[in-house]
């Protein structure tokens, strides 16, 4: 569930290494507030990705002071990694990653199948509320007939679903038309404010950047502009 | 043991089934606790539908091969029994006596010395016994063989005719009870058997005419004619086995000096006892050999029994190995849904969650595939049954008995435990690698 204290972003001395003992990401500072959005830019293979998986605890090994909150995430094994990103974070990805043959209710609430019984009533029923708001009216029907844009707003559903207070986005229009991509952006900002989460997204979108309360760029994995 | 052995077979081979479905039962509720991944194993399902479809025919074929071949041995064996229930003790010139068997209870053609006629008497005579009906073989009509024999033995081996009447005279016959010819056809007998039978032999011989048919036995002898012995040694130019004076005469007593001898003879002594000290007296004679049927067919399934096991351990591990090549094949088609499963660990599914799914996913499809093969192994038991029934003449009824639905239920849990091993392979290796963040 969305908690304020847990979109709060502390990141010190983030260092991702390669075996020649060099870094792939070595960020030395970034600090986010609770509803406040930050846009993550940069020339491809500088690392945007890679501070997204580390934010969510997905690297192995990645070294350094990342909190969330009260959270010490790095410090924490692997189960209980997963365990903070089943409540506390949404991801959204440029491909989408949807099941098609699923229905836009059943992709929008697949952590259905692994959160306790106890949550399962309300994620689904936050799930259906959002491909709802999202403009989506028919949620029975699988995604493989959907469109890139109504495939998209399936996959910002499922991040909402179970009430994230941190919300990752990488590349979340790259693969939409214009038009869709500005109604996509508008929802996943209006959705991060009005929630108070932490929306971090990676992007070339510039009208999608220039919505974000901050930017920061990054360069050959070091933040080159925007640090805080 | 004693509670197990006061159980009844039935509650014995009922819970031997759930003992052996035990260990598929407890791996799948200790991978599913807690979780749902049933969405998505639908959704696998689904994607792969004509790969999941042949991965199910492939492992169905497998056990329903198993299953049927288990079946119909046993059915075969049950029905050969059947075959045998008439023949108490067969008394012969000394020789194979897995010939005789074969000669008397199936009909086979086989190449048999003769007893004479005062042997013949002889065990007539002997203490306790009630039948002693001779037969003889070596001509046929068409693919029916010709035996003959007395209307006691008819009597016997069927009870009443089932219609029309016993013959009274020379030149009538009784026919088995699915042989296709009908009363008043008549026939004149060829020597021998099948494509090597001399249908000129007995040409100029008088057509013999159906007068009655057997009721049905499940037996060969319901393909085949019978005819008075005295119809087919007077066909042959021999004596009829009774005194010029008594020529006439049908069945016995016979005339010692004027039988031309008899390959075999099926004999019924007044009780169990009897029958042995019968077979003692004339298995010790030099002359005779004196063999239970039964015990023959017995000694054969000793030694068939050991073809059984080694039949059912190389069913049993084709079926392994089809199992394994489908599990390897699925191995390779999940990685297909790699980045999926990896979604799953980064919205925070633990990686028991992947195992779950996976498990699900490939143990449904065998286990269905399990399902479907026992259902195909009783039509392909059955299929197979009519088919050596009508080869044979022996009636045989395969169904599916608790041998099966062991092999069922043990074929189960090993799939179960199986599908572990694509589970565990694919949950440890789903992860953010397969994303581009």
């Amino acid at each position: 569930m969305a908690s304020a204290d847990t979109a709060r972003l502390a990141l010190r001395n983030l260092r991702v290494g390669r075996p020649d003992g060099t870094f792939i990401l070595d960020i030395a500072g970034l600090k986010a507030e609770p509803g406040q959005c930050i846009g993550v830019r940069g020339p491809s293979g500088a690392g945007k990705s890679m501070l997204l998986m580390a934010m969510a605890g997905l690297l192995e090994g990645a070294a350094g002071d990342l909190r969330w909150g009260q959270t010490d995430l790095l410090t924490r094994n692997s189960g209980a990694r997963a365990a903070f990103r089943q409540t506390h974070v949404g991801m959204i990805f440029q491909d989408f990653l949807l099941f098609d043959e699923l229905s836009a209710l059943a992709n929008a609430s697949v952590s259905l199948g692994f959160v306790k019984v106890g949550d399962r009533a309300a994620i689904k029923a936050r799930a259906a509320n959002w491909l709802r708001q999202l403009g989506l009216q028919d949620l029975d029907r699988p995604v493989a007939s959907f469109s890139g844009g109504e495939r998209q707003r399936v996959a910002v559903a499922r991040a909402l679903a179970n009430d994230p207070a941190i919300l990752l986005a990488d590349e979340p229009t790259a693969a939409l038309d214009w038009y869709t991509a500005d109604r996509l952006s508008t929802d996943l900002i209006q959705a991060a404010r009005s929630g108070n989460k932490t929306l971090i997204a990676a992007s070339h979108d510039t009208s999608f950047l220039d919505r974000m309360d901050r930017i920061i760029t990054l360069d050959h994995g070091r933040m080159v502009e925007g640090a805080a | 043991m004693s509670g197990w052995s006061d159980l009844s077979a039935t509650w014995q081979d009922a819970l031997i089934c759930l003992a052996l479905l035990g260990p598929g039962a407890v791996a799948g509720s200790v991978v599913l606790r807690g979780f749902a991944p049933w969405a998505l194993v639908a959704a696998f399902l689904r994607r792969f539908v004509w790969t999941n479809l042949l991965f199910v025919i492939l492992i169905a074929a497998s056990v329903a091969l198993g299953i049927g071949l288990v079946a119909q041995e046993r059915a075969l064996r049950m029905g050969g029994a059947r075959a045998t229930d008439k023949f108490d003790l067969i008394i012969s010139a000394p020789g194979s006596e897995l010939s005789v068997t074969l000669a008397a209870v199936f009909l086979q053609p086989m190449q048999l010395q003769l007893l004479d006629g005062s042997t013949f008497a002889e065990i007539e005579a002997s203490p306790g016994v009630a039948l002693a009906a001779p037969l003889v073989f070596g001509d046929s009509f068409g693919s029916a063989p010709i035996v003959g024999t007395t209307a006691a033995f008819v009597d016997h081996l069927a009870g009443p005719v089932a219609e029309g009447r016993v013959w009274q005279k020379a030149g009538e016959a009784i026919v088995g009870a699915t042989l296709p010819l009908t009363f008043g056809d008549g026939f004149v007998p060829a020597h021998g058997y099948g494509e090597a039978a001399d249908q000129d032999a007995h040409k100029g011989a008088p057509e013999h005419r159906v007068v009655g048919r057997m009721a049905a036995t499940g037996t060969p002898w319901d393909r085949a004619i019978l005819l008075p012995i005295e119809s087919v040694w007077q066909v042959h130019g021999l004596a009829t086995g009774h005194a010029p004076d008594r020529v006439a005469q049908m069945g016995a007593p016979f005339d010692a000096a004027f039988m031309p001898g008899v390959p075999v003879m099926v004999v019924k002594a007044a009780s169990l006892p009897a029958t042995y000290a019968v077979q003692s007296r004339w298995q010790s004679d030099t002359r005779t050999m004196a063999v239970f049927p039964g015990a023959v067919l017995s000694g054969l399934y000793r030694v068939m029994g050991n073809v059984r096991v080694a039949m059912s351990a190389i069913s049993s591990l084709a079926q392994g190995l089809v199992a394994a090549s489908i599990l390897a094949g699925l191995l390779i088609l999940l990685r297909l849904l790699g980045r999926q499963l990896a979604l799953l660990r980064v919205l925070g599914a633990p990686a028991r969650f992947v195992l779950a799914v996976v498990w699900s996913y490939c143990a449904l499809l065998l286990a269905i595939g399990t399902l479907v093969g026992l259902a195909a192994g009783v039509g392909l038991a059955a299929a197979l049954s009519n088919w050596v029934s009508g080869e044979t003449g022996v009636l045989i009824y395969a169904t599916i008995g608790w041998t099966e639905l062991h092999l069922t239920a043990g074929f189960l849990s090993v799939v179960a435990a199986l599908s572990l091993l694509p589970g565990w392979v694919i949950s440890r290796n789903a992860n953010v690698a397969d994303l581009r963040l």
